[in-house]
């Protein structure tokens, strides 16, 4: 049962199961809303959006015999994305032959061609793509499928550090730019204007990244700690050294406090196939970074197993 | 002070809800404030600099040497102060803040200034929130340049006008509220001529209104409100001083009304960036393809890439950009400012992409100028003006 269909009936039907099972088969967890096609079509140089109207849209009248659908396809498409647009496929009136088949093939297309280009869509300086992604960001875009994230296994390293917090240093220069929310948020209680000082740079990047999830939109459970450990590594920080260990336990304790409740701690597990509840505490946290993904509570093996 | 501004909290500072410290509350709140029947005005320059920073969160920053604004309307002449936005990035609702020059014209003319600028935040405030939104688009959309200066050669001018009476009339009504007028509220021996001509010199700190005049003193008062008012009949002169400007409002305030209504390079200047809203329309239509490059229609200054440095130090107050080598638009411009600090050099702080989020590892100038040049992408360049270089100077550190 995929964890995505939000604020629909969860009617459980063989179709659903196929459907699901197909989809995911290709292994995308980023949701493939249109902005983030539009980001790949400018990686790739390809029309692909439009390929979306040609094979499913356009045709949706014809497959299933009656008017409306292709809006709420539009509709689903906009809300949800591409996977749970053609996942709603198994509540729409039997479609015709093959015409599934097409939507399912399209999509893998698609997914397949987005996996290949994330890394130069997120890492890109160009404004282009970087507004499209912002666009899904301001709507509430949670980017990626519940559940679902690709192994990112990191060598185990000899030691963990215990984290320590850094030596405050009364001359530290800030290296970031402040967060504008945070900032006004300061300025307002301070009732003045304020350039927030740090003692150390771990300081200003735990800050900083507090202020991200908390006013950016939080990535999910799961995807904050991976998130996390790119940053610190994109600022050559070792993720198991002392200082990543210090940024790491101040995010584990905000999320433990701030993301309780979170959906998305219930994880379902490909191995054993119950939900569990994600354990967030530093050792769990370095242990999934370690692997790539979490682990299942019950089972103990990796999600994607 | 302390009771002006208690005056000014009382009147303005409304509810602690979210939505009374939108700046659409807060703009909609001055113009019924200057506008609410017996109000007695706030001269205190310091008072409403104050009550405006802490209350508001809107520092006014005093400069001393040339102050610019209206950049995207072709730039206007060296101004007595700016109502301007601080872009940290080109996502969030900028900041705005307002500028004063220092002079020597002294307490009264600061004063108007600093309610002029508060003018522009009550009027215009979306214009200015539209700030970030057409520095995205022309991100996105390097040639949008060429369509802002071709509308700014034919409409700036006018939209000027009408924007800087707009904020003149806000300071004007401030100052002098019309119901001391409409009330009949003369004092004995003065004609309503003598009144406004003495009422405007208290405002500009030059003379008070004596409690017992001199019937000499009254009729000097009264004559040189009638001259004033003869001189207020023909059309407001290009180039006017600051004294001439408020006392031809003044003399013309009933029949110009206050807000304006708006005007067609308004409505144009709404159309060209798709209005108040942060619709950014190339989202829907992505741009593709390079446009020619208009030299007339160009406003954004060029530079080498080895002029950078000098001039990022100096006293800008507009984007800079450093374009790709050709003719052409190219595909995009990549957006950085530098980190704030109390450096006051620019060239010397790291810079940061301006659409990324602040968890970025920020580079030195050199980084951006090779990968905008690597790219074939315009480098568009957000460096502090002296302002904001102030503010920053100015922060105090949280503990």
């Amino acid at each position: 049962m995929p964890g995505d269909l939000r604020g629909r009936p969860r009617v459980e039907t063989p179709e659903l199961e196929a459907l699901d099972k197909r989809l995911s088969a290709i292994g995308c967890p980023h949701k493939l809303y249109e902005a983030r096609l539009r980001a790949l079509e400018l990686v790739t140089g390809e029309s692909l959006v439009p390929e979306i109207r040609q094979v499913i849209t356009d045709r949706l009248p014809e497959a299933v015999g009656e008017l409306g659908w292709a809006e709420q396809f539009e509709r689903d498409l906009d809300v949800y994305g591409l996977w749970e647009a053609i996942v709603y496929f198994h509540s729409y009136p039997p479609l015709s032959e093959g015409f599934l088949d097409e939507a399912c093939e399209l999509y893998e297309r698609l997914a397949r061609r987005y996996l290949d280009h994330h890394g130069e869509i997120v890492a890109s300086d160009d404004p282009r793509i970087l507004i499209q992604l912002e666009y899904l960001r301001q709507l509430g875009d949670s980017s990626s499928h519940t559940g679902r994230r690709p192994a990112e296994p990191r060598p185990r390293p000899e030691t963990i550090a215990a984290p320590e917090p850094p030596e405050v240093d009364l001359q530290y220069e800030n290296r970031l730019l402040p967060h504008a929310i945070f900032l006004s948020v300061v300025e307002y209680f301070a009732k003045r204007p304020v350039l927030p000082m740090f003692g150390s740079f771990a300081d200003e990047l735990a800050e900083a990244l507090l202020s991200h999830f908390t006013f950016d939109g939080f990535p999910g459970a799961q995807a904050v700690f991976f998130e996390t450990a790119r940053v610190l590594e994109e600022h050559e920080i070792d993720v198991f050294g002392p200082e990543g260990q210090y940024v790491l336990q101040r995010v584990v304790d905000h999320i433990a406090i701030e993301g309780f409740g979170d959906f998305e701690r219930w994880i379902p597990c490909g191995g054993c196939g119950e939900d569990f509840i994600i354990e967030i505490s530093l050792e769990t946290v370095n242990e999934s970074l370690i692997a790539g993904e979490w682990r299942c509570e019950r089972c103990r093996k990796p999600l994607s197993s | 002070m302390p009771q002006a501004v208690e005056l000014l909290r009382a009147d303005l500072s409304g509810s602690d809800s979210f939505e009374a410290k939108q700046p659409a509350s807060r703009a909609q709140a001055l113009s019924e404030y200057v506008a609410a029947p017996g109000r007695r005005p706030v001269e205190d320059y310091d008072a409403i600099r104050s009550f405006l920073a802490e209350d508001w969160e809107m520092p006014v920053v005093e400069v001393g040497g040339e102050v610019r604004e209206t950049e995207l309307i072709g730039g206007g002449p060296s101004d007595s102060g700016r109502c301007g936005v601080r872009l940290l990035d080109l996502l969030d609702t900028p900041a705005i803040y307002l500028v004063v020059r220092r002079g020597g014209r002294g307490k009264g003319a600061m004063l108007w200034t600093l309610l002029h600028e508060l003018g522009h935040f009550a009027s215009h405030f979306e214009m200015l929130e539209s700030v970030s939104v057409v520095y995205q688009r022309l991100c996105l959309n390097p040639g949008l340049e060429g369509e802002i200066g071709s509308f700014a050669r034919r409409s700036g001018r006018s939209l000027r006008a009408h924007l800087e009476l707009e904020a003149d009339l806000f300071a004007l009504e401030w100052l002098l509220p019309r119901w001391r007028e409409e009330a009949g509220e003369l004092p004995a021996g003065l004609t309503r001529d003598g009144y406004r001509w003495l009422a405007l010199r208290h405002a500009f700190g030059s003379a008070t209104v004596p409690g017992a005049p001199t019937a000499a003193a009254l009729r000097r008062a009264n004559q040189a409100g009638e001259d004033q008012r003869a001189r207020s009949e023909g059309v407001l002169p290009a180039g006017a001083t600051l004294w001439s400007r408020a006392a031809w409002l003044l003399w013309n305030r009933e029949r110009l009304g206050y807000p304006l209504p708006p005007s067609e390079p308004m409505q144009e200047y709404g159309e060209i960036v798709r209005g108040p809203s942060r619709y950014v329309p190339e989202l829907a239509r992505p741009v593709t393809g390079t446009s020619r490059l208009d030299p007339e229609s160009t406003w954004l200054r060029r530079l080498d890439p080895e002029q950078v440095a000098d001039e990022v130090d100096a006293a800008q107050w507009m984007p800079l950009l450093v374009p790709p080598p050709g003719t052409d638009y190219p595909e995009y411009n990549l957006p950085i400012r530098p980190l704030p600090s109390r450096d006051p050099r620019d060239s010397r702080l790291p810079w940061g992409h301006m659409l990324k989020s602040p968890l970025q590892r920020l580079h030195p100038l050199e980084h951006w100028i090779e990968k905008a040049r690597a790219n074939r992408a315009g480098l568009l360049l957000f460096p502090r003006n002296p302002a904001e270089r102030a503010l920053d100077a100015e922060r105090r550190a949280r503990s």
